[in-house]
């Protein structure tokens, strides 16, 4: 195990849960099921599809703790799990979901709005554009390739570096490099042609 | 695009992702401010980069129990085959469904028990047979080795004859 993954406190808990622990296991159940679900959602953009995945996810954790060894941070080994599933289990059929882009539901209580927004509940014209173009964006991320899609993801929303990119899905930096440039002008290319300036 | 583009083209995402080395960034640099295709396209990608995020959703209501429901029936299926099999079982059969499963197996453990607890002399056992065929085929062996004579009654009257005479 090297320094940085001793270091990672989410590390300790796991392997903490390999020796027995099972509150290790729920400590890093409730940190990691909301940014996971969320992730996952982005992908599928059904939520109980998504909810399902997440709970897919925790239930091979569960199951691995045995052979679980900390060769990269934990979140690293989460998501690489997570990515699997997104990119297996969808393909193998056994969670079937929309595929036609129905945007976040703005009556579902759970979806965290602004503030302001939440206090006032009417929207601007600003806010309104922002969650039209929202709507566009996640519409022209359901017609890329499953795998360009993650890395999209993953560059664009959670901001992590090629190498990180790589770990988690299980590439090369010189490959990743390949699939977030074609992701990125694809996406380009569809906004443009939906009539959305970027 | 001019042909010194094309040098630049592959890298222009991944100089506005800073993940280029420090050279190369610095030769793409000084392409860009001199091209206005590629400057279009780094000018792109970096309102690509500042997409707004999706709205964040929480999990339901009901989201933990149903994992922590799934867990425990996955890890009885893992007591169940890493040994726990045998209680497993037990546990099944003294259920109302598993009882008539029970019965039949109990009345299946009663006649094979009836069968090899039943006396010794109650049938031969067919070693003993077959040793018995062998010894009537023995004590007529003369028959036996003469059967094609047997079936030529002209045969039979000679040799009856001669027998009568001697």
């Amino acid at each position: 195990m090297d320094k940085q993954n001793h270091d990672d406190p989410n590390v300790l808990l796991m392997l903490r849960f390999q020796g027995g622990e099972e509150g290790a296991f729920r400590i890093l159940f409730e940190e990691y099921r909301g940014p996971l679900l969320n992730f996952i959602f982005r992908y599928c953009q059904d939520r109980r599809v998504a909810e399902e995945l997440t709970q897919e996810v925790f239930l091979r954790v569960h199951k691995s703790a045995q052979s679980y060894r900390p060769e990269a941070m934990f979140s690293t080994w989460l998501y690489r799990i997570a990515t699997n599933i997104c990119l297996n289990e969808l393909r193998t059929g056994r969670y079937r979901y929309e595929t036609e882009f129905k945007g976040p539901d703005e009556h579902d209580a759970s979806i965290q709005y602004d503030p302001v927004d939440e206090s006032t509940r009417v929207k601007t014209d600003e806010q309104m554009a922002a969650t039209e173009q929202q709507r566009q964006v996640q519409h022209a991320l359901e017609k890329l390739p499953k795998k360009q899609r993650l890395a999209l993801i993953f560059s664009v929303y959670d901001q992590l570096s090629y190498r990180e990119i790589g770990q988690r899905l299980g590439c090369s930096e010189a490959a990743v490099k390949s699939i977030v440039h074609r992701s990125k002008l694809a996406l380009r290319d569809i906004l443009k042609k939906a009539g959305m300036g970027i | 695009m001019k042909l010194t583009c094309m040098k630049y083209e592959h890298d222009l995402v991944a100089y506005v992702d800073g993940e280029l080395p420090p050279d190369r960034a610095r030769r793409i640099e000084s392409h860009v401010q001199s091209c206005g295709a590629c400057s279009a396209v780094v000018a792109e990608c970096r309102r690509l980069n500042a997409l707004p995020s999706p709205a964040v959703i929480e999990p339901s209501a009901d989201f933990d129990r149903m994992f922590w429901t799934k867990l425990a029936g996955v890890r009885s299926e893992q007591e169940l085959q890493a040994g726990g099999w045998l209680s497993g079982i037990v546990s099944f059969m003294i259920r109302p469904s598993g009882l008539a499963l029970s019965a039949g197996l109990a009345l299946g453990v009663f006649v094979v028990a009836l069968y090899l607890l039943r006396p010794p002399n109650a049938a031969l056992p067919q070693q003993e047979i077959m040793a018995a065929v062998d010894l009537d085929l023995y004590a007529n062996l003369d028959v036996i080795q003469n059967s094609e004579a047997l079936e030529n009654f002209e045969l039979i009257e000679v040799l009856d004859e001669l027998d009568q005479d001697g």
